[in-house]
């Protein structure tokens, strides 16, 4: 990786979680699910474009495994928490409830 | 069994995006992110969050669907092209998760707001 592709991927990691923290509870609050619906199409598309569609990608991929930009999401919605001052072990279980259910997925999704 | 619970719809998730993303979303080139945020995503997020087949409450810290996404892709490329190319995708990784955390932290220094 250049330097400048190590940017790029740290600027791609900031804008989904960035984006989602500003708009997605608000949006949800004032129209309820309809919010997430829109949210969804409005946060997800260009983000999405910009991270992963685009001929040379915000997000520079190495190798065969893809690194999704889902982890961004979940990496900067807990670290929101932990800045908040939420402790840490009354997560862990979702943590490893997250791990275990997507290794779970992805072990479906190798034998598909 | 609300563990369990968790763990399928973490599981959920990342079977909806990895089945369906390139049945339905790929098609569109550029703009299958719109199309898979209002056809995949939504849904998920739907069932996922808002039903709170998650379980997450004030006091916890919400653990997002994203992070059944990525363990998913991951865990299939592990299985696919074995460990070497899962290192070689490591600093992708990190640098992602450098970016994010910065998000994270500055969401909440501005929610927070001020000079304290």
């Amino acid at each position: 990786m250049t330097f400048s592709q190590v940017l790029t991927t740290i600027l791609g990691g900031f804008l989904l979680p960035f984006a989602i923290l500003v708009l997605w509870g608000r949006l949800v609050e004032r129209l309820g699910p309809f919010g997430g619906w829109l949210a969804a199409a409005i946060i997800i598309g260009p983000i999405w474009y910009l991270n992963h569609g685009m001929l040379e990608p915000l997000i520079v991929q190495q190798g065969a495994v893809f690194i999704d930009m889902g982890f961004a999401t979940a990496i900067g919605v807990f670290v929101y928490g932990l800045t908040r001052g939420i402790d840490f072990p009354s997560h862990r279980r979702n943590l490893l409830a997250a791990l275990l259910g997507g290794s779970l997925a992805g072990l479906i999704l190798s034998f598909l | 069994m609300i563990q369990l619970r968790g763990i399928l719809a973490y599981a959920f998730s990342g079977l909806m995006v990895g089945l369906l993303w390139p049945l339905v979303a790929a098609p569109f080139g550029s703009f299958a992110g719109l199309v898979a945020g209002l056809i995949i995503i939504a849904p998920t997020w739907y069932v996922c969050h808002y039903l709170g087949l998650i379980p997450q409450s004030k006091s916890q810290v919400a653990i997002d669907m994203g992070a059944g996404i990525g363990t998913s892709l991951m865990v299939r490329g592990f299985l696919d092209h074995g460990l070497s190319q899962t290192l070689m995708a490591m600093p992708t990784f990190l640098c992602l998760a450098l970016g994010a955390s910065l998000a994270g932290w500055l969401y909440a220094r501005i929610e927070r707001g001020g000079r304290k």
